[in-house]
């Protein structure tokens, strides 16, 4: 693993004269309060604009994948995702493989309730990240489970997302959904 | 001397005596012309002025009496400094703040030695993180017919991942 603590120089450029953040790949930044990306009403077009984000993150690990002479394996996925989160300021991420089901667990300093846009936009971060490295299918990312400190999202196919919605809206701890996902879905 | 020198001297002299008759004659015969003639006015004199006092003014007689006692000389001398220049009583005072502290201490770094990013892998049987080897038993054995090297790639994870519930 790469060492945490790092100089963005040559990663980030700041130009005063025109009020311009660019990263290495020339994608226009800003450097906001967390709380203003986190009071952000969900909607479809900062889903969409997350999604977009994150497929952009996403295909640069499958570019080094194919350059790779070895496979690259969940080292690689999940030092790649955390530090991209890390550096846009969202916390500290975590990737588990539970029962198959691919979770991100996400340590923030947001409060519970006034998150709703950070929920939103690493939710539609996480679909076009993992996404872009399994196209043409698509995954979609939601948050099953929502601690003082901890959000963890999980990424499946957008049907099983339906399922462990329904699941969770009739009592089922996010955990036990997905469980039972892993159980049918082994049955079929 | 010869008395023929003597009898040459006195005939000089009688001749000098002979000669100093006849200037003699001529001063009188001079002096008569100017008698005879009118004589200038006499200038009338002022009166005779106020006799001068015989007496000038007299010299004191005693002089200034000289001090008898002269200015005496101070019997005591001066006195000589009791009390000699007293030392300080105090000591060149000790700086009473020592030298300062630095107020701010080494600043803590302002990012913590940061934590790996993947935690340990969680302790429940079910539950892998992407750091545990693929092992032959558990949840992930169905996924041995994709895995060819033994250990997870990533490409198995998320096609297995996205499988799940379809």
């Amino acid at each position: 693993m790469t060492d945490p603590v790092f100089d963005a120089a040559g990663y980030i450029k700041f130009d005063l004269d025109t009020g311009t953040i660019r990263s290495a790949d020339d994608q226009g930044l800003a450097v906001v309060p967390l709380d203003l990306i986190a009071s952000l009403q969900p909607g479809d077009a900062l889903g969409q604009a997350s999604r977009k984000w994150g497929e952009a993150a996403g295909e640069k690990l499958a570019v080094l994948s194919l350059e790779s002479d070895e496979p690259l394996g969940p080292e690689a996925l999940a030092e790649h995702l955390a530090g991209s989160l890390a550096m846009a300021g969202f916390g500290r991420a975590r990737v588990n493989i539970r029962s198959g089901a691919l979770l991100l667990e996400l340590e923030t300093q947001c409060e519970k309730e006034a998150r709703p846009g950070l929920v939103a936009v690493v939710g539609g971060y996480l679909s076009g990240y993992f996404s872009s490295m399994i196209s043409p299918d698509v995954f979609e990312a939601i948050a099953i489970e929502e601690g003082d400190d901890t959000i963890t999202f999980w990424a499946g196919n957008p049907i099983a997302v339906e399922k462990v919605r329904g699941m969770i809206d009739e009592g089922a701890s996010p955990l036990e959904a997905l469980d039972r996902l892993a159980r049918e879905g082994a049955t079929r | 001397m010869s008395a023929e020198n003597n009898v040459a001297k006195l005939e000089e002299i009688l001749e000098r005596v002979k000669l100093n008759r006849i200037r003699l004659a001529n001063a009188r015969e001079e002096a008569q012309k100017v008698a005879v003639a009118p004589a200038e006015p006499e200038a009338v004199l002022p009166p005779p002025a106020e006799p001068a006092p015989v007496v000038a003014e007299p010299e004191p007689v005693v002089a200034e009496p000289e001090p008898v006692v002269a200015e005496p000389e101070p019997v005591v001398a001066e006195p000589e400094p009791v009390v000699a220049e007293p030392e300080p009583v105090v000591a060149e005072p000790e700086p009473v703040v020592a030298e300062p502290e630095p107020v701010v201490a080494e600043p803590e770094p302002l990012v913590a030695e940061p934590e790996p990013v993947v935690a340990e892998p969680e302790p429940e049987p079910e539950t892998r993180t992407f750091e545990a080897p693929v092992t032959s038993s558990g949840p992930v054995a169905s996924m041995e017919g994709e895995i060819q090297t033994g250990a997870w790639t990533l490409d198995a994870i998320l096609r297995r991942a996205h499988k799940l519930g379809a």
